[in-house]
């Protein structure tokens, strides 16, 4: 089964990144990588590509009126026009799901880190028009929302605001990378959805 | 104006895109309240318009809201012209909002375009009048859509820019929250200019957004949506943050 399968991994280095690529390797999955701002020739079709435009900068923490434009340009407009690109030079090569991946900071909030909730809640409703717009070829286009600290190797970036409780368990990135391949081997109803695995940090 | 709460004397709201469409119908019902409001707008002509209905009351800047010198001036306007910012409404939005666009198609000067008005305006907005709305225990309201909620097949960069704006009230939410500055989205569903371009492209339109509402008819700018907005900047608002409120007659019911 997993020799049938063909997944791309669009993502700066980062924890889920390296599980997601372990995860695929390890039931014989047809994987290729590279970073978003890479420039590659696409070919063949794919049953899921993993997408992620966070970088490093994007995880700075600042007040807004300390962030300057060349930092806001980067940081809350780029990543979503490279995802809309990325996305589109993929379209042609999309047999299964597109998944888009943000941390889930933005959908409580996350002081410091204005730009970054800008730019991932830009992604869901980009997610979300994919979704409506390319459903009826087949192609299923979703969000996955994690903890921020699987998208850094900073273990502390996880600040969470005291309004929030702690969540209900603790993710580790081979567990979101599990749940990443189960959404490769089917669940071909889920579409334009946000899957929070977040071990019930945010339950909005 | 029925159900419209009177403001404080003195109260000052910088109205983005006023002068037409939703904003034009927020600049009247918030001086209808009593309030003052700063018009910043890119049409000049509209803009004297709507200052010269009430001189006393309104006042128009030009200003493009991507542009941060522009903002800033906008804003030492507001405090120049009545002395003080207790709101900052966001309600610009580029002219191409309604055209569709697949994201095959879209061009870095489109991206710009709805970047720069939609998010990098309310980014020069809250850079700028942060201080003159610590002063007040102000507001800042961004003018949303619910396509930027549920997403839009032939309006994937709309989506994204108005998806965008939800995320940044919500972390300024909490990043001014110590500063007793709120941050919210109003989503409204009005009778529009743009709203009237739609349907005469696709008659249509017209039922279906009547259709979508549980109350069975499309708002009106200043009669409906406006007195939402004047609540919101209100003190009576004061414990309401990081939120989106939907002024839509009950078409889109978030959960």
């Amino acid at each position: 089964m997993g020799n049938q399968l063909r997944i791309a991994i669009c993502s700066d280095d980062h924890p889920l990144a390296r599980a997601t690529a372990l995860a695929f390797a390890e039931i014989g999955a047809d994987l290729t990588t590279w970073a978003p701002d890479e420039q590659v020739e696409i070919e063949g079709l794919f049953d899921l590509v993993f997408l992620c435009t966070v970088t490093r900068q994007a995880l700075e923490r600042r007040p807004l009126v300390e962030v300057d434009e060349a930092s806001w340009a980067a940081v809350a407009e780029s990543p979503v026009v490279l995802a809309s690109e990325i996305s589109a030079l993929l379209a042609p090569h999309l047999r299964g799901r597109l998944l888009l991946v943000t941390p889930t900071l933005s959908l409580f909030g996350a002081p410091g880190l204005v730009p970054l909730a800008t730019a991932s809640e830009a992604q869901r409703a980009l997610a979300r028009s994919l979704a409506k717009a390319w459903g009826r070829a087949g192609v299923t286009v979703d969000v996955l929302a994690v903890p921020l600290r699987l998208l850094t190797d900073d273990p502390d970036a996880d600040a969470l605001p005291p309004s929030l409780s702690a969540p209900a368990m603790l993710v580790e990135a081979g567990d979101v990378a599990a749940a990443v391949v189960d959404l490769a081997l089917g669940m071909r109803v889920l579409t334009g959805a946000t899957l929070c695995l977040d071990g019930g940090t945010w339950m909005g | 104006m029925d159900g419209l709460s009177a403001l404080p004397p003195g109260h000052t709201t910088l109205v983005t895109g006023g002068a037409a469409g939703v904003g034009r119908g927020l600049t009247l019902a918030l001086v209808r309240a009593g309030g003052n409001v700063v018009v910043a707008s890119r049409d000049r002509a509209r803009g004297e318009a709507i200052e010269a209905s009430a001189p006393t009351s309104i006042s128009y800047v030009p200003c493009d809201v991507s542009v941060s010198t522009a903002v800033e001036t906008a804003v030492h306007h507001s405090l120049e012209r009545f002395g003080r910012l207790d709101a900052v409404v966001h309600n610009a939005t580029s002219g191409r909002s309604s055209q569709p666009l697949a994201v095959e198609n879209a061009t870095p000067d489109d991206w710009d375009e709805h970047l720069g008005v939609a998010l990098r305006g309310a980014y020069h907005l809250a850079r700028h009048a942060r201080e003159a709305l610590i002063a007040t225990q102000g507001t800042l309201v961004v003018l949303s859509s619910t396509t930027g909620l549920e997403g839009n097949a032939s309006l994937p960069l709309y989506a994204s820019v108005k998806g965008g704006q939800r995320g940044l009230v919500k972390a300024l939410a909490r990043e001014w929250g110590p500063d007793g500055v709120t941050v919210n989205c109003l989503t409204p569903l009005a009778q529009t200019p743009g709203m009237d371009r739609a349907v005469a492209a696709d008659p249509s339109l017209a039922a279906k957004n009547v259709a979508r509402t549980a109350l069975g008819w499309v708002g009106d700018p200043e009669s409906d949506i406006g007195p939402v907005l004047v609540f919101l900047v209100s003190p009576a608002a004061r414990y309401l943050t990081g939120q989106n409120l939907f002024a839509n007659g009950g078409a889109l019911m978030s959960g």
